[in-house]
């Protein structure tokens, strides 16, 4: 599905500083309905600041975004680097509970929220508590619970970083078709230069402390690129730009 | 099957404490058979669950005016920075003086009977639940918190359908720890007071039936044992499905 034509968020001179130092900015981008962001840097330069900046969850010291009006605060979707599952409701519980914050009844959601486990694969684990799934099963139900909404803007801080190889590109595989399906704005935070070009339609390197854009690349692949896209030459050269630009200079 | 096993002990250390005592190795002053326990209980059964269940009101009162109380102390408590640090110093102050150094005073104050019983009980079992319970609602998992956030949830919301329920175990365990104080404060207030199964020591012990003493503590530690029973029986009702711990 190509994305509709709407307005961007745009995202100027923000800044955020903490008493103890470090945070991001001042830093200005935008970003067009349905591109799937992916937020690169090393630790301490302020990434998943600026998510919590976009989503809300945290005020920014200076500077400004600007929503489109379509995107009001409910349409936001968000997955964290630990999942963050309530630990006394069952997957399917979790998947619901934007929905029971808001004290909406349970029934139209509901077809919904199991669709979403189906296609992730949890079909079999909707009664399982948290402590009964692995890793990645968690993650899925964070991701489904991100999506229940149908979100025009989904924020994921780290998601897989907990995960090892194989569940990790499990994931980052149901991540591309959920994403290919309804196209919401996506922005991914990641330590993982692998990751961050397999998955994205646009990188943006953050480094330095406070965090500033020191890369914003539009990536030359299409949207539904397949994996093998890792062998192709620009794929290896932007692959050592990056690194370069993340850890090279830290290294020599 | 696992749930009897504690039996098994208390079955060997009866049978020994018994031989012991018919081969004349301890005084019977100093510790009478477990057979003439059971005796001195027999005989004056009816007197015996009278005073227990003295001692069960009044440490059912004391404990649950305590979960009353604690409760609603530790959620302000944890809700105002300010109000912690004021309160909590003299909260751990007023736990390290000993029930039976205030109990005399207690007397005074509410006079003989059952008012000074559960006013012991209750001063006995408090802290552990003002502790715990703050000590709960205030680790609350920082990224949950973020999660409510993000979902615009309601202040109330963010008490009642996050901080409670994850506080929920520390709760638990509070109330546990209490359980057993709330019955070792009742009979502390009842030794003063002269009702109970405290009383009921005090006067065995000035007749010198040291196998009524016998008798009244295991008693006593009856009482404790329903009290601790209950406590995890609510565990197992809120939080077995999803606390590993209390699966067990």
């Amino acid at each position: 599905m190509e994305p509709k034509t709407e307005p961007k968020i745009v995202v100027e001179n923000v800044e955020k500083k903490y008493a103890r130092g470090g945070g991001v900015g001042p830093i200005s981008f935008e970003v067009d309905r349905g591109d799937f962001v992916a937020i690169l840097g090393g630790s301490g330069t302020g990434k998943s600041t600026l998510l919590r900046l976009l989503g809300g969850v945290e005020e920014k010291t200076s500077g400004n975004i600007r929503f489109p009006d379509t995107c009001d605060l409910a349409t936001w979707g968000f997955v964290f680097q630990d999942a963050a599952l309530l630990p006394w409701k069952n997957a399917l519980e979790n998947v619901l509970l934007p929905q029971r914050l808001r004290m909406m009844p349970k029934g139209p959601m509901l077809k919904h929220a199991l669709d979403l486990l189906t296609q992730l694969g949890l079909e079999g684990a909707r009664g399982l508590y948290p402590h009964e799934l692995s890793g990645g099963m968690k993650m899925r139900v964070s991701l489904a619970r991100a999506l229940l909404d149908e979100p025009r803007w989904l924020a994921l801080d780290e998601p897989f970083s907990a995960l090892d190889e194989p569940v990790r590109w499990a994931l980052a595989e149901d991540l591309r078709t959920l994403w290919l399906k309804s196209r919401p704005t996506v922005f991914f935070v990641t330590h993982s230069i692998l990751e961050a070009l397999t998955l994205a339609t646009r990188v943006l390197v953050i480094d330095g402390s406070p965090g500033k854009i020191v890369l914003d690349r539009r990536l030359p692949w299409p949207a539904d690129r397949t994996f093998e896209v890792r062998g192709d030459p620009e794929f290896i050269r932007l692959t050592q730009q990056i690194y370069d630009l993340v850890a090279g200079k830290r290294r020599k | 099957m696992k749930n009897l096993l504690p039996i098994i002990p208390a079955i060997f250390v009866i049978l020994i404490l018994e031989w012991l005592s018919r081969i004349g190795f301890f005084p019977v002053y100093v510790f009478p058979a477990p057979s003439a326990m059971w005796t001195a209980f027999a005989l004056d059964r009816s007197r015996f669950l009278s005073v227990s269940l003295e001692t069960l009101l009044g440490s059912t009162l004391g404990f649950s005016l305590s979960v009353g109380v604690g409760l609603l102390s530790a959620a302000m408590i944890a809700a105002s920075s300010t109000l912690r640090h004021m309160v909590l110093p003299y909260a751990v102050l007023f736990q390290t003086v000993p029930i039976i150094a205030i109990a005399p005073l207690l007397v005074i104050w509410f006079g003989y009977g059952l008012p000074t019983v559960v006013a012991a009980s209750f001063v006995a079992s408090l802290f552990p639940i003002i502790a715990n319970t703050v000590s709960g609602l205030r680790s609350t998992d920082t990224t949950l918190l973020s999660l409510f956030r993000v979902l615009r949830a309601s202040k109330l919301q963010t008490v009642f359908s996050l901080r409670l329920p994850y506080a929920l175990p520390s709760i638990l365990t509070g109330f546990r720890i209490s359980s057993g104080l709330a019955v070792i404060g009742a009979i502390v207030g009842e030794f003063v007071s002269g009702t109970g199964l405290g009383g009921l020591i005090d006067e065995s012990r000035t007749q010198q039936r040291v196998d009524r003493v016998f008798v009244a503590v295991l008693l006593g530690s009856v009482i404790g044992i329903v009290f601790f029973g209950f406590v995890q029986i609510l565990s197992k009702i809120f939080l077995s499905r999803w606390h590993p711990e209390d699966q067990k």
